[in-house]
């Protein structure tokens, strides 16, 4: 039976035709029954085909236009990076050697080594609400009542059914940052965190995907999930603790307002 | 994996080293094939249907398939008598098998509730078709992991029996005897019914 097996198999997807089978199945009723489970599982599968996801496409073609080329040990953007700094070597010796002491007294002066990072704004969403959820905005459906530099929070409980849960308020490098919390099914949590002033730097090593304009990096640090982007110059952040990125790229993609950046 | 044997760089492997680029010119040098990064991106449709029937979860695809192909196009990969889409199905194995070792250590994914549905933003797929999909890659996720894969190759991604067979280190043979058993399986789960005495 093995190999009737394997021919029937083969028959119903179009692979192999072996001589004689056709008739053989046609005259047993229990090998055309075999022949047709086949042929319902092949159909059925063949006809599932949904697409990739848009932001999982655009990710992609962005991460294959950047990819290294064959032959090349060296990453584009590296090379790019290192022939620059090797036409640049005498002059920037030269800077060195000069601004040396120059270096040392501002390092001396910053309070914490430079503009916060995304991942630091991650480390203070992780920490936890300390207030009550904002309301809803009355004067702007699918917005709260809540923001930073007029950029608003989202109100997610119609799109997905995330009811926002808390908030809190911190500073960093004298930027207000703040965050509100949204529960989602189960018991996720998700965090979304707008800092105020000029944005941050973006992450380094952080996946991308770009979608309706807006270039989205996604990142884990710590075990938190984290997507980062901009809206109207200023960083937002979204993170949270076992839940997929996937899932944190679709809620920071939604817009309440879509003329709104 | 047994069938990595031929094939230069197979990132994700678990603990097969992963390939230096000087070795990867030496195959080249030998008769290897380079991939391109702008063709493999072609892919991601297919990827996207194997990775949701291997794991039974949209979202763990989206992520998955992210993630095969940033291990893929990290550097410059050489394979051997193997064509691309086989290559990122193997790589896509990998790197979902080698996910799923690790899963204990990880926090739990939770996923968004069935009934929150967003639009399919490129506007290809009905209602219908997306619920009939959703059905059929369920009842392939439950399947025990040879049968799983087998199927997926095969009728989900459109491998030949040989190039499945390679892509997953065993015989045409047995590919196509899992195949058979998988099939109705799927077929009983569908009509509502257990795949016991079929597997």
């Amino acid at each position: 039976m093995g190999r009737l097996h394997r021919d029937i198999a083969a028959l119903a997807d179009g692979s192999y035709e072996a001589p004689g089978l056709r008739e053989r199945i046609a005259g047993s009723p229990e090998l055309t029954v075999l022949f047709e489970e086949q042929r319902r599982a092949v159909e059925a599968t063949r006809a599932a085909r949904p697409p990739a996801p848009a932001a999982l496409r655009a990710a992609v073609a962005e991460r294959a236009a950047g990819a290294p080329v064959a032959g090349d040990a060296v990453p584009a953007a590296r090379r790019r990076r290192r022939d620059e700094g090797r036409r640049r070597r005498p002059a920037l010796g030269l800077v060195l050697a000069t601004a040396g002491v120059l270096a040392l007294a501002v390092v001396a002066v910053l309070p914490s080594g430079g503009a916060p990072t995304v991942g630091e704004v991650s480390t203070l969403a992780a920490r936890g609400p300390t207030a009550g959820p904002p309301a809803p905005d009355a004067a702007h459906h699918g917005a709260l009542a809540s923001e930073i530099d007029g950029v608003r929070y989202p109100d997610w409980r119609a799109a997905f059914g995330w009811r926002e849960s808390g908030a809190r308020t911190d500073r960093l490098d004298r930027r207000p940052a703040m965050t509100v919390y949204y529960a989602g099914p189960g018991r996720a949590t998700v965090a979304y965190s707008i800092v105020g002033g000029s944005p941050l730097p973006e992450p380094r090593a952080a996946s991308t995907a770009s979608s309706a304009g807006t270039r989205y990096l996604a990142l884990t640090r710590a075990g938190r999930s984290i997507v980062s982007w901009r809206r109207a110059g200023h960083t937002c952040v979204i993170s949270a603790t076992g839940v997929p990125v996937s899932t944190l790229l679709r809620l920071a993609e939604w817009r309440y307002d879509a003329t709104l950046a | 994996m047994s069938g990595a044997r031929r094939v230069a760089t197979a990132p994700g492997a678990g603990r097969r080293p992963a390939q230096s680029a000087p070795e990867a010119r030496t195959d080249a040098e030998a008769g290897g094939r380079t991939l391109d990064p702008a063709r493999l991106a072609d892919h991601v449709d297919r990827l996207y249907r194997a990775a949701w029937a291997l794991s039974g979860s949209r979202e763990e695809a989206e992520d998955l398939v992210q993630e095969t192909f940033a291990r893929v196009l990290a550097k410059p990969r050489v394979v051997h008598s193997e064509d691309d889409l086989g290559y990122l199905l193997r790589v896509l194995r990998n790197t979902f098998l080698t996910g799923r070792r690790t899963a204990g250590r990880r926090p739990q994914t939770v996923a968004v509730p069935a009934e929150v549905e967003f639009p399919d933003r490129r506007g290809g797929l009905s209602a219908e078709a997306a619920l009939e999909a959703r059905e059929t890659f369920a009842a392939i996720a439950v399947l025990p992991r040879k049968f799983r894969e087998a199927l997926v190759a095969v009728d989900v991604v459109g491998l030949s029996y040989r190039e499945a067979a390679r892509v997953l280190g065993t015989r045409e043979a047995t590919i196509t005897s899992r195949l058979f058993r998988a099939r109705r399986a799927v077929v009983r789960i569908l009509d509502g019914s257990t795949a016991d005495g079929v597997l």
